[in-house]
């Protein structure tokens, strides 16, 4: 698993998820089966209706990079870990399989790979950030909906959709501090 | 919730460990009519947990396969599951040795081999009983703290998880320890008064009961939690719920073991059969809680 490899250059990553630009068309669920290898029954990243003033409105949901992550709180191992940049991922030849990270997600973003026998989740596809790119639901996004934030960079367009309140994280009150920000629309 | 039947059973058999120690313990206190229990109890704990930490390490993605990543589960120090490895770790053994220091010779081939290890643990068997004894705390209390320290399950996320599960500890424990004890005496031609037993587990099956209602009393306080307690009283856990928990497990052998002592002489078989409705009702709730835990966003999204 890569590691931050530039000191100098600190980042704070963030997911911005506008919701008012989304068709629901599925194409970042598709990108990310094929970016990441996903297994049939399971997902990384998919769209779900959430209730906006009445009206089922598509969300994608993914794992939310949490701040305060119970993933990583609970997990055994410390094979699931935050880099410096943010991102939680999972060092999967350090798993055990346990699955206790599975049980203490509240936004249920963990899926375990019975043919790997270790979890896996959304990272933001990390190798890509790692290379200098975007993850692939970003990069595939057709409506432009969704956003890499560095909320490090005082000159990025998407931090300031978060910095600014526009865009608000999914389920607050559990805590866990999400680094993924919706922008819900009226 | 992804875990299953093997971690049921392991909640159920850690606890029935942990609380077989605690019964034998209890035992030695009430004096040497009652030797069989200690002795009964002492035996049963390290087994029953070694069964159950078996089957959670079968349960394992990968760990089961490449058992040298075990020692990673003691890298976490933020982690219940990395306490429970520890304490596990710990406990077992101590069980061991505890047992060998409160029981008498096996037969002469075996004892051979553990004589001199005997002769040590039977010199320091106030120090193992007091550390068998925590350890045995830990292990009942810690099975429920794994379940209710993440936020996930609201039901589940609640301090009298660990409370209920260290009751329900003590007093499969102490069922395991009876019968054990029982057929240890009568092995031997002796009797055991096992109506004085009655007594003390009427006050934890009522202590349970207690615990029991006043969990699923907080848990109803949010609509996920809420869900799952209508489960349990009304949905499709009900029948296990009232039948294998509350009658078999906890109102049965409450009324058997009160017929048992009024009865007397002629009560054994009642008394027995309370003590396997312990079982059957501890085994049952472990299921339970694991079944009927509904995650704080359903849907996953609301």
């Amino acid at each position: 698993m890569s590691i931050q490899t530039e000191p100098t250059v600190r980042h704070k990553y963030a997911l911005v998820v506008d919701t008012t630009k989304c068709i629901g068309c599925e194409a970042c669920s598709v990108a990310c089966r094929a970016e990441n290898d996903v297994p049939d029954g399971h997902w990384r990243s998919r769209i779900v209706p959430v209730v906006v003033a009445g009206q089922p409105v598509p969300v994608k949901w993914s794992c939310m990079q949490c701040a305060q992550a119970p993933c990583v709180q609970v997990c055994p191992t410390k094979a699931t870990y935050a880099r410096p940049d943010g991102i939680v991922v999972i060092d999967a030849d350090r798993c055990v399989g346990c699955k206790y990270c599975i049980v203490a997600c509240p936004y249920g973003a963990r899926y375990f790979d019975e043919e790997k026998g270790v979890p896996d989740k959304c990272d933001l596809c990390v190798d890509r950030i790692d290379a200098g790119l975007e993850p692939a639901c970003v990069q595939t996004c057709v409506g432009r909906a969704l956003a890499l934030a560095d909320l490090a960079d005082p000159n990025d367009e998407a931090a300031a959709r978060i910095r600014s309140g526009e865009a608000t994280p999914m389920h607050p009150e559990l805590g866990t501090e999400p680094s993924v920000y919706y922008v819900i629309g009226r | 919730m992804i875990w299953g039947w093997q971690i049921a059973w392991y909640l159920f058999l850690g606890g029935l460990g942990a609380g077989a120690t605690l019964a034998s313990l209890v035992a030695y206190r009430a004096g040497p009519r009652f030797a069989a229990i200690e002795k009964a109890g002492a035996t049963v704990a390290g087994p029953a947990v070694a069964l159950g930490t078996a089957l959670l390490v079968l349960d394992l993605g990968i760990g089961a396969h490449e058992p040298w990543r075990l020692v990673y589960l003691y890298s976490n120090g933020q982690s219940p599951m990395t306490w429970g490895t520890w304490i596990l770790t710990l406990f077992i053994p101590v069980a061991a040795l505890h047992a060998l220091a409160v029981t008498g010779p096996l037969a002469t081939r075996v004892e051979r081999f553990v004589a001199p290890l005997r002769a040590l643990c039977v010199r320091a068997r106030l120090a193992l009983r007091a550390t068998a004894g925590l350890l045995a705390l830990s292990t009942a209390i810690y099975t429920g703290v794994l379940l209710s320290a993440p936020p996930s399950f609201p039901l589940l996320n609640h301090w009298l998880l660990p409370v209920l599960f260290g009751v329900s500890a003590v007093s499969t424990g102490l069922s395991a320890a009876v019968v054990g004890g029982y057929v240890w005496s009568r092995r031997r031609g002796s009797e055991l008064d096992l109506h004085r037993w009655g007594h003390l587990h009427i006050g934890l099956l009522l202590l349970e009961l207690g615990v029991l209602l006043a969990w699923l009393g907080v848990g109803s306080a949010t609509a996920a939690g809420s869900a799952s307690v209508q489960m349990l009283m009304s949905g499709n856990l009900a029948p296990v719920f009232w039948v294998g928990v509350v009658a078999i497990g906890v109102i049965g052998p409450a009324l058997a073991f009160i017929v048992a002592t009024a009865l007397r002489r002629q009560s054994v078989e009642l008394a027995l059969a309370g003590e396997a409705g312990v079982l059957v009702g501890g085994l049952a709730l472990r299921y339970l809680v694991l079944l009927a835990a509904v995650p704080v966003l359903v849907g996953p999204a609301l």
